[in-house]
C-alpha cells in the first residue's frame, strides 16, 4: 500500500504538471485543449528521438529539448490552427472537437513515425534505485517530485516578476482592460499555449522512464484534466493539488479494487468531488 | 400602493470587495425607477441579485408579495420578471422573429413530450406564439425587421431586440441593463420614449443608467449608490439639487479619468 | 399587452401571414426527411447484401448520431462518451434476451430504459457548468466500457457475448439481413420524425435558445436544467436504441465496438453532416461507416484519417454536409427566382 501511495503521488505529479497546462490555456485563451494529452506523448517522443540520436545525453538535456521541441510545436499549432477558430468567436463546441481533432491526428501521427509498439528511454536512469532502509525507489520518481518543484518555482517567478508572466495574468484576469492597455492579447495567447505544450512535454519526458512511451498515452492528458478539474480549472496550485489527489485515489484504489479499473476511478473520483464541490477543491476554480 | 419590487438589506461579496452593501429600495408598479451610481457603485451585480443571476450573501428580494430570494432565474421569470443585460446576449443564429418567439416562451406549455405528440395543440400553440411575436415586434417598431438575422443586426437594433424579447414575456417588471448605452441620440429619444409608453401600460421598469439626461427625462424615482451602497433615494428634482450625490459624481469627472476597477485587478499582485 | 387571438383553434397557419422563413424551414425538413430516408432504404437495397448489411450498421449509428445531434448540435451540451449508451443498450438488450429469455422487445425496451438511466445519471453532472460536463461525460465513457470489459461474470468480459438470439416478433423470427434491414430502418424513421417534432415548436425553441446563450434563455424563463436533463436523457435513450440492434448484426458484442473512438466517431459524424442538423447525423453516420469499407487497404490510417477530416471539415465546412446542401439549395432558388430579386 505504501509504494501504491508513493507512486501515486509521483504519478500525481506529471498530472498535476499537464493540468498546469491546461488551466494556463483555459485562463488565457478560454479554450479547452483536449489535445495536451497527445502533446505529452509527443513530448515522450520528442525525447526518446534525441536519445536515437545522441545515446548518451543527459536526462535534463532530454528534458530541455524535448520541452523546446513541443513548444516551437505548439507555437505552429497556435498560429495557424487555433488562433483563427478563437478570432472567429467559434463556439465552445466546435474549438472542443477541433482540439480533439488534432489531438487524434497527433496521436495516429506519431503511431505512423514512431510505429504501433510501445519504446522505452534506454537509460541507467530507468534502473536506478534509491534506497530507505529496506524501501527501494525508483530514481525517476526523485526527478519527478523534483523537476515539479522547480518547474512550480519558475512559474511562480514568471507570473509574479517578469513583464511576459504579468501580461499573461492581465490577459486572463480581462482580456479587454488588457488590450486597452497595450497588451496584445494574441501574443499573450500564444505564449500561454506554448508554456502549456512545454509544460506537456516535460510531463512526458518525466513519465517516460517510469514506463514507456506509446502513441496512446494521451489517456493521461485526459487524466490530468480531471486533475485541472478537481482542484479548480483555472486554477494553478488547485491543478497540482488536484493532480496528486488523483494520482493518489487511483493508486490507491487500483489496489483496493483492481489495477484494471484504475482509470474508472480516477474519474469516479473526480465527479464525486465535483459533485461536492462543484467550483473543485480549492473552490476558486472558473466557472465554464 | 404596495411595492411591485422591494430589496430589504440586499448585499453580496466577492473575495474580500463587497459589491452590495446592504441595499433597500422599492419600485411601485408602473413606475419608472432608475438605479444610478459611479463606475463600480454595484449596480449590474444588484440587477443581479434581483434577477437570480448570482445568489446574495444577506436580504431579501420580494416580489409581487413574494420571497423570491431563493428562487431560480427562470421562476422569478415566471413571476413577471424580465431582464436586458448590459451587453445584449441575443441567440445569434435565430432570426429577429424566432427571438422574440423564444420570448413567448412562458405563454405556451408543451415540453418536449408534447412537441412529439400533441399534434393540434401544438399549431394552436404555434399560432400564438407567432401571432404575439409579430405583436411585440410591431409595438417596437421592428416588425420589417422579422426575417433578419440576430448577428447581422446594427448595435441599437440588438438593444431594442432585446427589449421586444423581454417584453414578449408580458412581464410586471422589466429591468434594463444600461440600455442606452451606445445608442445615438436619435435612438436614446426613441428608447425613452418606448420606456416612457410601456410605463404608461403598467409595465414597471427599473433600468441602469449613465446617460444623464435619459434618466432625468424618464424616471419617476431614482436610487444612487456609491460603494456598494444606497447614497441617495427620491425624485429626479431631488437627485438632482442633493449634494453628495453631486460630490460623488463631479469627484470622478474632475480627476483623470481613472481606469475601470477591472482592469486595476489585473495589474494588481 | 396580450394580443386577442386572430385565429380561432385548429385553424392553423393558413389565416396568419405565411411565409416566414422558419416555416419553410420546417417543411423542408420534412422533405429532407423523406428524401433521407428513401435513399437510407433504396441503396442498400440496391446494391446487394453487402450493402444491406452496411444498411444495418448505418441505421444503428444514424439513430444513436440524431440523439447525440439533439444533445450537442441542437442544445450546446457535449457528449464525449455517446458509445457507452450504445454499449448499455447493446449489452443490456443481448443480456435480457440470453439471461432473463426475454424476446427481442420487452429486452430492447429494458436495454433503452437503461440507457435512459445512465443517461439520467449523467444528466446529474449537468450542475457542473460547461467544461466540467464535458469532462465528466468522457469519464462515464471510460467508467462504462472498463467495467463492459472486466465485469466478466456479467458481460463476457473482452470476449463479449455471442450466440445472441435473433428477434421473434408475433411469432415470426426475423432470419434474413434483409427483415432486420427493414425492422432497424422503421425504427430510425420513427426516431427521425420524433426528434424532428420534437425540434420544432416551443420545446426546439427552448434547445436551441439553450444552445445559443444559456444565461438569456433562462432569463426568458426557460427551466435550463429541466430541458437539459429531457434533452439528454432522450439523447441517451436513442444511443440505448441503436446500440440495442448491434449485436443483431453478427450476432455477438465485445467491448471494442464501444471505445473512444467510437464515441469520437459518432462526434465526427454530427459534425461532417452539419451541427445541429438531423438529417446531417444520419448523412454523416453513412459517409464514416461506407467510406472505411471502400478504403480497406488503408484501415491501418483509419483513425488518422478521421481526426484529419474532423479538422478539414471544421475548418472549411463547418457547417457540414447538410450546410452546403442548403447552400446549393438556396443558390438554386435564387437563379430561379431570376436577376429581380
Amino acid at each position: 500500500m505504501l509504494s501504491a501511495l508513493i507512486s501515486g503521488l509521483a504519478i500525481g505529479c506529471v498530472y498535476g504538471l499537464v493540468a498546469i497546462g491546461f488551466s494556463m490555456v483555459f485562463r488565457a485563451m478560454g479554450l479547452v485543449n483536449f489535445a495536451q494529452g497527445d502533446i505529452l506523448m509527443l513530448g515522450a517522443f520528442f525525447g526518446f528521438t534525441i536519445l536515437t540520436w545522441v545515446p548518451a545525453m543527459p536526462y535534463l538535456l532530454v528534458l530541455l529539448g524535448a520541452s523546446l521541441g513541443a513548444g516551437v510545436f505548439g507555437f505552429f499549432l497556435e498560429r495557424f490552427l487555433l488562433r483563427p477558430a478563437v478570432r472567429r468567436h467559434a463556439g465552445q463546441t466546435y474549438l472542443v472537437l477541433l482540439t480533439l481533432g488534432i489531438g487524434i491526428v497527433l496521436s495516429n501521427g506519431a503511431r505512423l513515425v514512431w510505429g504501433a509498439n510501445p519504446v522505452i528511454y534506454n537509460i541507467p536512469l530507468r534502473h536506478e534505485l534509491v534506497r530507505f532502509g529496506d524501501v527501494a525507489l525508483p530514481m525517476p520518481y526523485f526527478y519527478i517530485v523534483a523537476g515539479v518543484v522547480v518547474i512550480l518555482l519558475l512559474l511562480q517567478y514568471i507570473f509574479t516578476r517578469t513583464w511576459v508572466g504579468l501580461t499573461l495574468r492581465a490577459v486572463a484576469d480581462d482580456p479587454q482592460s488588457a488590450r486597452l492597455m497595450g497588451i496584445s492579447v494574441s501574443n499573450a495567447s500564444t505564449t500561454a499555449f506554448v508554456i502549456a505544450c512545454m509544460l506537456g512535454a516535460a510531463a512526458g519526458v518525466f513519465y517516460a522512464p517510469l514506463f514507456y512511451v506509446s502513441f496512446d498515452m494521451g489517456l493521461i492528458g485526459v487524466k490530468a484534466f480531471a486533475a485541472a478539474v478537481v482542484g479548480g480549472f483555472g486554477n494553478l496550485p488547485g491543478a497540482v493539488v488536484g493532480g496528486l489527489v488523483i494520482g493518489i485515489a487511483e493508486a490507491v484504489g487500483g489496489v483496493l479494487i483492481g489495477t484494471e479499473y484504475q482509470d474508472s476511478i480516477a474519474f469516479a473520483t473526480m465527479i464525486v468531488l465535483l459533485l461536492i464541490r462543484p467550483r473543485g477543491l480549492l473552490g476558486k476554480g472558473v466557472a465554464a | 400602493m404596495s411595492p411591485l419590487l422591494e430589496l430589504r438589506g440586499v448585499s453580496r461579496s466577492f473575495g474580500g470587495l463587497q459589491a452590495v452593501k446592504n441595499v433597500s429600495l422599492k419600485v411601485r408598479p408602473g413606475s419608472i425607477h432608475a438605479l444610478i451610481g459611479p463606475n463600480g457603485a454595484g449596480k449590474t451585480t444588484t440587477f443581479n441579485l434581483i434577477n437570480g443571476l448570482q445568489r446574495l450573501n444577506a436580504g431579501q428580494v420580494l416580489f409581487d408579495g413574494t420571497d423570491v430570494t431563493r428562487m431560480a432565474v427562470h421562476a422569478r421569470a415566471e413571476r413577471g420578471m424580465a431582464r436586458t443585460f448590459q451587453t445584449p446576449k441575443l441567440f445569434e443564429n435565430m432570426s429577429v422573429l424566432e427571438t422574440v418567439m423564444c420570448g413567448c416562451h412562458l405563454s405556451g406549455s408543451l415540453g418536449p413530450l408534447g412537441a412529439m405528440f400533441a399534434v393540434r395543440r401544438k399549431r394552436h400553440e404555434q399560432c400564438a406564439a407567432l401571432q404575439r411575436a409579430e405583436a411585440v415586434l410591431a409595438r417596437v417598431g421592428i416588425q420589417d425587421l422579422a426575417e433578419l438575422q440576430c448577428r447581422n443586426l446594427a448595435y441599437g437594433l440588438r438593444r431594442l431586440l432585446e427589449v421586444a424579447r423581454a417584453l414578449a414575456m408580458s412581464p410586471k417588471l422589466l429591468l434594463l441593463d444600461e440600455v442606452a448605452a451606445g445608442l445615438n441620440p436619435t435612438e436614446t429619444a426613441q428608447m425613452a420614449a418606448l420606456v416612457r409608453s410601456l410605463a404608461a401600460e403598467g409595465i414597471a421598469v427599473l433600468l441602469v443608467e449613465h446617460d444623464m439626461a435619459f434618466v432625468m427625462g424618464v424616471s419617476q424615482e431614482i436610487t444612487v449608490l456609491n460603494f456598494g451602497s444606497v447614497l441617495a433615494q427620491g425624485t429626479p428634482q431631488q437627485i438632482a439639487g442633493n449634494q453628495e450625490v453631486i460630490d460623488a459624481y463631479i469627484g470622478t469627472w474632475d480627476e483623470e479619468p481613472h481606469p475601470s476597477e477591472s482592469a486595476h485587478s489585473a495589474i494588481t499582485l | 399587452m396580450t394580443p386577442e387571438l386572430l385565429v380561432r383553434p385548429g385553424e392553423g397557419l393558413a389565416n396568419v401571414r405565411a411565409g416566414y422563413s422558419f416555416e419553410l424551414r420546417d417543411r423542408r425538413s420534412w422533405q429532407t426527411l423523406v428524401a433521407v430516408c428513401g435513399l437510407m432504404v433504396a441503396l442498400p437495397l440496391a446494391t446487394g447484401p453487402f450493402g444491406i448489411y452496411l444498411g444495418c450498421t448505418i441505421a444503428c449509428y444514424a439513430i444513436a448520431a440524431i440523439g447525440l445531434q439533439l444533445m450537442v448540435g441542437i442544445a450546446g451540451q457535449l457528449s464525449l462518451g455517446h458509445a457507452a449508451f450504445m454499449a448499455i443498450g447493446s449489452y443490456g438488450t443481448a443480456l435480457a434476451q440470453m439471461r432473463l429469455g426475454l424476446s427481442f422487445l420487452p429486452a430492447a425496451a429494458l436495454g433503452v430504459l437503461a440507457s435512459a438511466g445512465g443517461g439520467i445519471l449523467m444528466a446529474q453532472l449537468i450542475r457542473l457548468s460547461g467544461v466540467y460536463f464535458k469532462i465528466a461525460t468522457f469519464g462515464f465513457g471510460v467508467i462504462v466500457y472498463q467495467l463492459i470489459s472486466n465485469w466478466s461474470s456479467l458481460t463476457g468480459g473482452h470476449t463479449g457475448l455471442t450466440r445472441i438470439p435473433p428477434i421473434g416478433l408475433a411469432g415470426l423470427t426475423i432470419q434474413s439481413r434483409l427483415g432486420l434491414f427493414m425492422v432497424i430502418v422503421t425504427v430510425l424513421v420513427l426516431a427521425y420524425v420524433l426528434s424532428l417534432r420534437m425540434t420544432q415548436g416551443r420545446a426546439g425553441r427552448a434547445l436551441l435558445a439553450i444552445g445559443e446563450n444559456e444565461a438569456a434563455a433562462e432569463a426568458i424563463g426557460i427551466n435550463v436544467s429541466g430541458y437539459k436533463m429531457s434533452v439528454i436523457v432522450f439523447g441517451c435513450a436513442l444511443g440505448g436504441v441503436g446500440g440495442a440492434f448491434l449485436p443483431q448484426l453478427t450476432g455477438f458484442i465485445n467491448p471494442d465496438g464501444f471505445t473512444w473512438s467510437e464515441s469520437i466517431l459518432l462526434l465526427i459524424m454530427i459534425t461532417i453532416g452539419g451541427l445541429g442538423s438531423l438529417p446531417g447525423a444520419v448523412i454523416g453516420a453513412a459517409i464514416l461507416i461506407v467510406v472505411p469499407e471502400y478504403l480497406r487497404d488503408l484501415a491501418e490510417y483509419k483513425m488518422l484519417l478521421f481526426g484529419m477530416l474532423l479538422v478539414l471539415a471544421l475548418i472549411f465546412m463547418p457547417r457540414g454536409v447538410a450546410g452546403l446542401a442548403n447552400d446549393l439549395r438556396n443558390a438554386l432558388r435564387a437563379s430561379e427566382a431570376g436577376p429581380s430579386r
